[in-house]
């Protein structure tokens, strides 16, 4: 079996809310892997923890308990500095394009900052590879001495992917890269990634609540509620047949067939039994009981003992 | 029939340093009574603009250069703040977005929604406090007369868009402007905000203008949509026919962007124009196939065609 | 192709600070800081009576045509000690205070970043300087560190420190999640590189809001320990000691002692405020 390009197993993270207040729960045992050049599409809304997933994996955050590895390597027990030339392998691109560039410098100067962790490259040589990479997200020269500022939401955030790509990096994370951009500019910035997709080799973790960009971009979902993976499966299988209640509700928001909505607001969790129970039209007595993710066939996990049982969901009104 | 909201060729600029930014350009919006309209734009668009012009809040930097607003035949432009102050939360009301940030942090929500039934209905502070209540319970907050007494950052965002809402209807206003109620909070929460608008809607026969980007939303909730870009009003008819047969190139563009099937992504290259400029010309032309010289050189005015309003040299045949 | 040199148009940092303030008042502020600093520049070169020369037969004279602004109680011209004053002040405060930022600030952005023992200890060092009363902070120190013009500088440095120190910490903390930190991390740039290239260039501008009146502070502070024979030597011009002296003469209605280094001392910051409100209005680039 070749390794994995990551394996994240068992993460747990929680946070405090107020100084010694409530404790929230990020990441439940969360068991997670990605392989080379695939691009995982992770699927949830606020509290899911996906977020916090990608943040841990780049060592933003620390977990407090579980393991990351990279092409087998352990990366989360190892200190920031041992883990710091690992970061040219690792990039991420934020949700928000206006606070992700420092407002001081001009794009070049930024996209050169990026290049730090490959050395031996002559100031020309970066100079050169700067202009490339703005290229290869369909931006021309004139951007290089531009400022953020200077620019628009989906011009940054091409210009986000760019520096992600600068160090030649082996999986990039997109924390939903198009939700905080305009309808009308989403569509450059995701055709772009399914071009570097074909053309390259790089493995995209692409956080998004938005089901068009999953079903747009990814090979594999997964989904998340409160912290823990509650479903799992190729594009293909979950867009044909969403099993778990969530990830109906989730379908059901955008299709036209019969409503599946959830009732109230998600909460933390009370007991060892299902998360979303309180709100799940198809809840009974025997959610209660802790629900573990299990495998109804290769490459297809949930975390509902009745999905199975459930009528099949409608696209569409019959 | 007199509309309930007239907005008349109204152009609002704003002051920054010794730059204008002409923010709405002989805009035309009009409300009827229990009517329900969409207004729907991305960035830049003019539509919240619009609706604060409305309220009369826009800041002190804002200039009214030309048009009128009116509110049940009352001119809005030249009432007294003491003629809004009654008009406002009485007649009209507004919710915001983001609403944990759009409510009085320090007061509690049950105090706030006690003040303006005060404000408007009189009484007293027992009868203000049990009527803030049962408006919060109303909008379907659970265990609302605890949850009254607690801080607005307390609330989570789909309670605190609730409770926005149950304060904006405390007096039963004739209108109510939703300015993108829903943006910011999980699916999941969006439907049922929608549904509780539609609801109130409909048991207070209440006009409701909302101003949304998504356009998901405005089927099944509103019956007129108008489309606004760069200041400009650019369709304005019945939703059903506007979705589904959109005359103007733009919400042609709009539509594609929102539903995408497979295959690329649709977008819109290019960018919003500047609006510290006043583009001669249609502001679209930039960016639309199907501009011609014509575009470039003669702004068009919406006129009537095909069952709606378009401003288009060379709308869509129906 | 030399694509890569094509810089866009944009104003320079002079049209900036014109569109942003108005050319009438860039030019006074500007205009009238760098004449009263040439002033002080000059002054040696000046037609200036002797500024420390005591001349007994003419105490406490008002302001004539022969001493534009009065002789003071030992007979020394004020006109040309107020004038000379200005490198002593301009140079003291100064010095003094850009000593303090270029301390303070530092240990505010690291004191901010990392939390923590480093900010424990810097937070308690901090209350222990701005505890103590200026004089006596002044007194013990001169007193260990020998009675000079450097020492001086030191003491109102090591008093500003914690001022700047403060006001960085506070602008940092909330600035070590923002977006393009994190993203400065995942680039690789290690923690020292993180708050000196990044973060603290963004949180300058309270700083400069504070510099100017750092200086009134400064100069305060010296005419006190001046005032109780620390710091700077008796006959050389400083307003504040002027200022210091010539109350007492206030009461016999001998105005003229205080008034003039008053009103000089009360101009010069207020342009040192202004010019630093401009300053801080073309930091921000966006327009």
């Amino acid at each position: 079996m070749s390794t994995r390009l990551i394996e994240v197993r068992g993460a747990v993270k929680t946070f405090a809310l107020r100084r010694g207040g409530r404790r929230m729960t990020a990441l439940d045992d969360v068991t997670v892997f990605l392989d080379r050049g695939e691009t995982l599409g992770v699927v949830g809304e606020s509290g899911s923890g996906k977020s916090t997933l990608g943040r841990a994996i780049l060592r933003l955050i620390d977990l407090d308990s579980g393991s990351i590895r990279f092409e087998g390597a352990e990366i989360q027990a190892i200190t920031q500095a041992e883990f710091r030339p690992l970061r040219a392998k690792l990039q991420m691109v934020f949700q928000n394009p206006a606070t992700s560039f420092n407002p001081i410098l001009t794009i070049e100067e930024t996209l050169i900052d990026a290049m730090q962790l490959t050395p031996d490259l002559s100031r020309a040589e970066q100079r050169d590879r700067a202009r490339q990479l703005l290229l290869d997200v369909e931006l021309g020269d004139r951007f290089l001495h531009l400022y953020p500022h200077e620019m628009s939401g989906g011009q940054l955030q091409r210009a986000a992917v760019a520096r992600a790509l600068a160090p030649q990096p082996a999986m990039i994370f997109l924390d939903e890269p198009t939700a905080a951009l305009d309808m009308s500019v989403r569509g450059q910035v995701l055709n772009m990634l399914r071009a570097l997709q074909r053309k390259r080799d790089t493995a995209f973790m692409l956080v998004s609540h938005d089901l068009r960009v999953i079903r747009g971009a990814a090979d594999r979902v997964v989904v998340m509620y409160m912290g823990q993976v509650v479903e799992e499966a190729s594009r293909g299988a979950l867009f044909e047949r969403p099993l778990h209640p969530y990830t109906r509700a989730l379908f059901s928001a955008v299709s036209a067939g019969p409503r599946e909505h959830l009732k109230g607001e998600a909460v933390a969790a009370s007991g060892p039994g299902c998360r979303l129970a309180g709100r799940c039209a198809f809840a009974t007595g025997g959610c209660r009981d802790p629900q573990p993710l299990t495998e109804i066939e290769p490459g297809r996990r949930v975390r509902c003992w009745r999905a199975l049982d459930l009528p099949a969901f409608q696209k569409e009104h019959a | 029939m007199t509309a309930l909201l007239d907005i008349r060729d109204l152009s609002v600029r704003f002051r920054q340093g010794r730059q204008s930014v002409y923010a709405l350009d002989q805009v035309s919006i009009s409300v009827g009574r229990s009517e329900r309209v969409a207004i729907v734009g991305e960035s830049g668009s003019g539509k919240t603009v619009s609706s604060i012009a409305a309220m009369r809040l826009l800041p002190p930097t804002a200039e009214i250069t030309s048009g009128a607003i009116s509110f049940d035949g009352e001119d809005l432009a030249s009432a007294s703040e003491a003629q809004m102050s009654a008009i406002r939360g009485r007649r009209m009301a507004m919710v915001f977005q983001n609403a944990p940030h759009s409510l009085n942090p320090l007061l509690t929500v049950g105090r706030q929604i006690a003040d303006v039934h005060l404000r408007h209905n009189g009484g007293s502070r027992e009868q203000a406090w049990a009527a803030a209540v049962a408006a919060l319970e109303a909008t379907g907050i659970p265990d609302a007369a605890n949850r009254a007494n607690l801080y607005a950052y307390e609330y989570s965002g789909g309670m605190a868009q609730r409770a926005m809402i149950a304060m904006a209807l405390t007096c039963r206003p004739d209108l109510l402007i939703a300015d993108e109620p829903t943006s910011g909070l999980d699916v999941t929460i969006q439907l049922q905000v929608l549904d509780l608008i539609r609801a109130v809607a409909d048991e207070t026969g209440a006009a409701l203008m909302l101003i949304t980007h998504e356009i998901g939303q405005i089927a099944g909730l509103c019956s007129r949509v108008v489309v606004m870009y760069a200041g400009r009003v650019f369709e304005d008819g019945p939703a059903d026919l506007v979705l589904s047969s959109p005359a103007n190139p733009y919400t042609a563009a709009l539509l594609d962007c929102a539903e995408p099937g497979d295959g690329d992504f649709p977008f819109i290259p290019g960018r919003a124009p500047d609006l510290r400029q006043r583009p001669s010309g249609c502001p679209f032309a930039p960016r639309c196939v199907k501009a011609r010289d014509r575009c470039r050189a003669d702004r068009p005015e919406p006129r009537s065609h095909a069952g709606r309003l378009v401003a288009c040299h060379f709308p869509e045949a129906p | 192709m030399s694509a890569v040199d094509i810089a866009p148009a944009r104003p320079s940092l002079f049209r900036r600070a014109i569109d942003r303030n108005g050319g009438w008042r860039v030019a006074i502020v500007f205009g009238a800081l760098a004449a009263i600093i040439v002033l002080g520049l000059l002054a040696p070169l000046l037609p200036l009576q002797d500024p420390i020369k005591p001349n007994p037969l003419a105490k406490l004279a008002a302001p004539s045509l022969q001493h534009l602004f009065g002789t003071d109680n030992n007979g020394m011209d004020v006109f040309s000690r107020t004038i000379y004053a200005i490198r002593t002040d301009f140079t003291l405060a100064l010095s003094s205070v850009l000593l303090g930022v270029l301390v303070g600030v530092p240990l505010g952005a690291i004191s901010g970043y990392f939390g923590g023992w480093t900010d424990a200890v810097v937070s308690r060092l901090s209350e222990v300087i701005q505890g103590f009363p200026q004089i006596l902070f002044g007194m013990a120190f001169i007193a260990a560190a020998g009675n000079s013009l450097t020492s001086v500088v030191l003491v109102v440095a090591i008093y500003n420190v914690p001022v700047y120190a403060k006001m960085v910490r506070s602008v940092i903390v909330p600035l070590r999640d923002i977006d393009y930190v994190q993203a400065a991390k995942v680039a690789g740039n290690r923690p020292m590189r993180v708050i000196f290239r990044h973060i603290v260039p963004n949180a300058m501008t309270p700083v400069f809001a504070q510099l100017p009146l750092s200086c009134a502070y400064a100069v305060q502070m010296i005419a006190g320990l001046s005032f109780i024979g620390l710091g700077v030597p008796i006959p050389t011009p400083e307003w504040g000691s002027m200022i210091q002296l010539g109350a007492n003469y206030m009461v016999f209605g001998k105005w003229w002692l205080s008034i003039f280094p008053g009103l000089a001392l009360f101009l010069s910051v207020w342009l040192l405020n202004a010019s630093s409100t401009i300053l801080q209005s073309i930091w921000a680039r966006r327009t």
